[in-house]
């Protein structure tokens, strides 16, 4: 299994990005244990939007397996604590392709405000940290402000799973975003 | 995770009815491993359906743990499609969301049989694998766009979803990826009436 950067971590310049107020950085193990009991809080919305998993049941320790396997985490905290994260999943280091989910406690920033802002320059340091160059991302449609995030992101809309992710009680349809990482440079 | 699905296509007949009642569906077995695996390992075919190029022990390595698997605990599972005594199919179910009731689904046809019109016998039985034996709601699958044959023939049945611009290919350089789908309304609609002589799906009219 590897967990090498959430039980080894490795400081370098790639680790933090830091604006308006919030400071993103790679996950430590501390970080995991805090973001797992944000994803214990009954939601309305889900937590994690994927389609192969995971389960919304997830203990601690599947939790952190789950964000180190093939993983990346970068989580954004300000003086209130824990307020955003932003996991690499499923990276493909031959295909330089990964999918992509974040998730702001308080809902996303407006586009173009300095958090908005430092949150584009982490998601481009994860992704070049993790030799990423295409990203994917899910979002139910009914998420708004995520999508509308996304967009100034730099993701552009590829097509919707009909009826693909069960939540609350039936299923949704997802919305199938991509980003080229050349395509967010000018964000960061 | 992008895979796709190969399977030949031809213009169904009256024979592709009488096919279908006799191919069956198993999982996969340890002798199935080697035969499988000659179907892979040559360039021409891993080029349609995988990534990139896979070893041959890698080819044995993927197929070795899908031998015994169990859907239900290993979220994936091998299974073999038979004509005549003969394997004439491979159906790779992976990524089973036993909450969303999904799948995706990777197929295989004996190259021997491309052109054939057994290769519509695969994707059938992949239907009656994931809707009629586990109650899944909707099987999909990761087609290339060079993939032509293969998108000709799952459109006839399955539906274009997404289109995934621009993966990255070590070997051929940078391709669209197409997401298809097939539901367990549609399956029942179209491909369990493959089953009755005479019906073929893509000259059905709109009712």
């Amino acid at each position: 299994m590897a967990i090498s950067h959430l039980t080894h971590p490795q400081p370098s310049g790639r680790d933090s990005v830091a604006g308006a107020g919030v400071r993103f950085h790679v996950a430590q193990p501390a970080d995991v244990s805090a973001l797992h009991a944000w994803y214990r809080h009954c939601q309305a919305l889900p937590f994690f939007t994927e389609i192969a998993g995971p389960t919304p049941t997830f203990t601690r320790s599947q939790f952190r397996q789950y964000c180190a396997q093939d993983a990346q985490l970068m989580v954004g905290a300000d003086e209130q604590g824990l307020c955003a994260f932003i996991l690499l999943t499923y990276i493909q280091g031959d295909m330089h392709v990964a999918n992509v989910d974040f998730r702001w406690r308080e809902g996303c920033p407006e586009p173009d405000s300095p958090r908005a802002k430092a949150f584009a320059a982490a998601l481009r340091q994860l992704c070049l940290r993790a030799s990423v160059t295409k990203t994917h991302l899910l979002s139910l449609p009914l998420e708004e402000d995520r999508l509308q995030f996304a967009h100034w992101l730099g993701y552009v809309h590829e097509g919707v799973l009909a009826r693909h992710f069960f939540h609350a009680g039936r299923c949704h349809d997802l919305q199938c975003l991509g980003r080229h990482e050349d395509d967010g440079v000018e964000r960061a | 995770m992008i895979c796709s699905a190969w399977v030949g296509t031809k213009t169904m007949g009256s024979n592709v009815h009488r096919k279908l009642a006799v191919c069956t569906l198993r999982s996969m077995e340890q002798a199935d491993v080697a035969t499988i695996h000659g179907w892979m390992n040559n360039e021409e075919m891993q080029a349609k359906l995988e990534d990139q190029a896979l070893s041959s022990d890698e080819i044995d390595a993927k197929l070795e743990q899908l031998v015994g698997c169990d859907p239900l605990a290993d979220k994936q599972g091998g299974f073999v499609v038979d004509y005549d005594g003969r394997a004439i199919g491979f159906i790779h179910l992976m990524w089973i969301n036993w909450i969303s009731r999904t799948g995706e689904v990777d197929l295989m046809v004996n190259p021997e049989l491309l052109r054939s019109m057994l290769a519509f016998n695969v994707l059938q039985k992949a239907g009656e694998l994931a809707f009629e034996q586990l109650n899944l709601n909707k099987i999909y699958a990761y087609v290339f766009a060079s993939n032509k044959d293969s998108i000709g023939l799952l459109k006839r049945v399955m539906r274009v979803e997404a289109t995934q611009k621009a993966g990255r290919r070590p070997a051929t350089g940078d391709e669209d990826v197409h997401v298809v789908s097939l539901f367990a309304e549609d399956y029942v609609k179209t491909l369990t009436r493959m089953r009755w002589p005479g019906y073929v799906p893509h000259k059905r009219k709109a009712q």
